[in-house]
C-alpha cells in the first residue's frame, strides 16, 4: 500500500489503472449487489497524493571550475607537464608531441609523469612533480570511459592550480568528457580530439602513435597559448 | 527530515512511470521512495540521513545514507536487508574500490557483492542451489541497490558516465552469499580478518566472468582447469591496485566435495592455485595472473548440486573490499 500524504486510499488504486472499473450503483437492489452480479466493481475513490524522494546526488563544482588559467603569448620557454594514464601506446603519442612542440614551438622541456593506473589522479608526489616544475600541461589520453574523464579531471585541476591544460581525447569519448566536464562547471572546457580510424584505447602501432602526436601538434598549442 | 528533494504525484503509478521518464532506473519498475519508506531504512540501519557513507572525488561526489536509502526502497530492499546495502556501497566507494574507474570504464565491469555471516540466514540470502540468479529477494534487491547507488548517486548512467561498450546482465544484480556450511571451510571473512559472528559483505568488481566445468573426480586436476582458464585471460599487474589485487574462485558444491572430501582446506587451495597463477606468461594465450600472495585467491563455497562446476571472477581495476555490516 502506498503511503499517501492526505486522504485514505482505496486498496484498488493501487492497482494498474487497466484494471479498474467505475461504475455507479442503481435502483433496484444495492448496486454492490447488482454490479457484483454483472462482474464489476463498485468503489468509492478518494484523493491521493504520493510523494516520493529524488535519487540522484547533487555535484558540487570544483573551485575555480570553468575558469581557465591565463595563457601565455606563446610556447616558447615553457615548460610542458605531461600527466599521462598510460592507456595503451599513448605514452609514445605524448613524448612526440612533446619533441613537436619544443621543435615548433619553442618549448623549453617537458616534465611527464605516468599516472599508477589509468583512471585515478596523479600520486600526490607525482602532482607536485608538475605543478612545481610545468608551466603549461596537456593529460590524457581520454580513450576509455573512466581513463577519458578522470584526465579531463586532472586537466581541471591543472586549471585551478594556474597551469593552463588541455587534454587529448578520442571522439568517442567526447560525449563523457562533456559530461564530467559539465558535472563540474567546466561545461565548455574545450579539447584536442582524434577519431577513427585511430583505436579508442589507445592500442597503436609505434608509427600511428607518432602520427597522432603530429595530427594533435597544432591543437595542443593553440589551447596552451594565446 | 529528508535531505532530497520531492516529487508528488496523484497516484502511485505515476510516480512509477515518472521514474522510468526521467531515468531513474535500470530499465525495471521501481519502488517510489516515500519519506515513510525511507525513513523505516534508515531507523532499521540507526543511520542519520546525512550519514556520508563514501564519496567518488573525481565527480565530486558524496554519498550519503538517505541517498542510498532512496535507492534501497528503489530496488526493492526491505528495511532489514539496509545494512548490508549501507555496507556493500561503503565497500565500493573506499579508495582501493576505484568507484570511478570502475563504473566509467568502457569495458562495463559489473559488482559481485558476497555476503558472510549470520546475517545470511537473517534475511534469507541464498548461498546454495540457483544463488547467482532470480528468484531470491535478498540477493536479487541488495544487489539491485548498490547498481541503482552507482546509476542515481554517482551519475554511471549509460551514454553518459557509463561507457560500457556492452555492458552486460550482472550490471542488474549480482548478490549471494557464501555457503559457509556445505564443506565445512573456513569462511572468506573469518579469512579476511573477521570473526565467524560478524557479518560481512565483500565487494569485487568483475571484468570476467567464468565457468569452469571439470568432471574429473581428482582434486588436482580440477584445480589445474581453474588455472587453465585464468591464465587464458591474465591479469596484468596494476601498480595503484598494488598487492591487494585479487580474483575470486566461488567454487560449487560437487567441486567442494571432490576437495573437501579429498581433505583440501581452502589454505590448501589458495597454495595450489597461486603460483601456477602467478607464473610468467608463455604466450598469447598463457598469461600471468599477477597476483602477490595466496590470500588474494579468494576462494569462496557456494551453489547448488549437480554440475562439476566452479566460477572465476576476474576483477576490472580495483580490490576486493570487505566492510562489516
Amino acid at each position: 500500500m502506498p503511503a499517501a500524504a492526505s486522504g485514505s486510499v482505496s486498496w484498488q488504486s493501487a492497482w494498474p489503472s487497466s484494471l479498474r472499473r467505475h461504475s455507479p450503483g442503481g435502483a433496484g437492489g444495492s448496486g454492490l449487489g447488482r454490479e457484483a452480479a454483472a462482474g464489476r466493481f463498485w468503489r468509492e475513490e478518494h484523493v491521493v497524493t504520493v510523494f516520493t524522494l529524488d535519487p540522484r546526488s547533487t555535484v558540487a563544482p570544483s573551485q575555480g571550475s570553468g575558469k581557465l588559467a591565463p595563457r601565455p603569448m606563446s610556447l616558447r620557454g615553457q615548460t610542458l607537464g605531461i600527466i599521462a594514464n598510460g592507456l595503451g601506446d599513448s605514452e609514445i603519442m605524448f613524448d612526440r608531441l612533446a619533441d613537436i612542440l619544443e621543435e615548433s614551438h619553442g618549448l623549453a622541456g617537458r616534465v611527464k609523469v605516468v599516472k599508477a593506473s589509468v583512471a585515478v589522479p596523479p600520486y600526490p608526489e607525482q602532482w607536485l612533480e608538475v605543478t612545481d616544475h610545468a608551466t603549461v600541461a596537456v593529460t590524457g589520453f581520454g580513450g576509455c570511459g573512466s581513463c577519458s574523464t578522470r584526465s579531463i579531471r586532472d586537466a581541471l585541476d591543472l586549471e585551478a592550480a594556474g597551469i593552463p591544460a588541455v587534454c587529448v581525447v578520442h571522439d568517442a569519448l567526447v560525449p563523457a568528457v562533456r559530461a564530467l566536464a559539465q558535472f563540474l562547471g567546466a561545461a565548455d572546457y574545450p579539447v584536442v580530439t582524434i577519431g577513427y580510424p585511430h583505436d579508442p584505447t589507445g592500442h597503436w602501432t609505434k608509427e600511428e602513435a607518432i602520427k597522432i602526436a603530429e595530427l594533435v601538434a597544432r591543437g595542443v598549442g593553440q589551447r596552451l597559448a594565446q | 527530515m529528508t535531505l532530497a528533494h520531492q516529487y508528488s504525484y496523484d497516484t502511485y503509478e505515476g510516480a512509477v512511470e515518472d521514474y522510468f521518464r526521467q531515468g531513474f532506473t535500470d530499465g525495471l519498475p521501481v519502488i517510489p521512495p516515500t519519506p515513510e519508506r525511507v525513513g523505516e531504512m534508515l531507523d532499521y540501519a540507526r543511520l542519520p540521513a546525512g550519514q556520508v557513507l563514501g564519496e567518488v572525488p573525481t565527480r565530486n561526489i558524496v554519498v550519503t545514507a538517505e541517498k542510498v536509502a532512496v535507492n534501497a526502497v528503489m530496488a526493492g530492499c526491505l528495511p532489514e536487508y539496509f545494512p548490508v546495502v549501507a555496507a556493500a556501497v561503503r565497500a565500493h566507494l573506499h579508495v582501493k574500490g576505484n568507484a570511478h574507474s570502475t563504473t566509467a570504464t568502457l569495458a562495463g565491469a559489473a559488482h559481485a557483492v558476497i555476503i558472510n555471516g549470520p546475517v545470511r540466514r537473517d534475511i534469507g540470502v541464498c548461498s546454495g542451489q540457483a544463488c547467482f540468479g532470480p528468484g531470491f529477494r535478498a540477493n536479487a534487491t541488495i544487489g539491485r541497490a548498490l547498481r541503482l547507488v552507482i546509476r542515481n548517486v554517482c551519475n554511471s548512467v549509460p551514454g553518459v558516465l557509463d561507457r560500457a561498450t556492452f555492458s552486460w546482465p550482472l550490471r542488474y544484480s549480482f548478490c549471494f552469499g557464501e555457503d559457509e556450511e556445505s564443506a565445512g571451510w573456513v569462511p572468506l571473512h573469518v579469512q579476511r580478518g573477521f570473526e565467524p559472528s560478524d557479518s560481512v559483505v565483500t565487494v569485487q568488481s568483475i571484468f570476467e566472468f567464468l565457468q569452469v566445468l571439470d568432471f574429473d573426480p581428482d582434486p588436482e586436476a580440477i584445480l589445474e582447469s581453474i588455472v587453465v582458464y585464468a591464465r587464458q585471460r591474465g591479469l596484468a599487474r596494476d601498480e595503484w591496485c598494488g598487492d591487494d589485487r585479487g580474483i575470486v574462485v566461488v567454487v560449487g558444491l560437487e567441486h567442494q566435495q571432490r576437495l573437501a572430501g579429498a581433505g583440501w582446506s581452502k589454505q590448501d587451495v589458495q597454495s595450489f592455485l597461486w603460483p601456477r597463477l602467478a607464473a610468467e606468461s608463455t604466450g598469447r594465450h598463457d598469461l600471468q595472473v599477477s597476483l602477490a600472495r595466496p590470500d588474494n585467491v579468494l576462494v569462496v563455497a557456494a551453489g547448488g548440486p549437480g554440475i562439476a562446476v566452479s566460477w572465476l571472477l576476474l576483477p576490472h581495476l580495483s580490490n576486493p573490499i570487505s566492510q562489516r555490516v
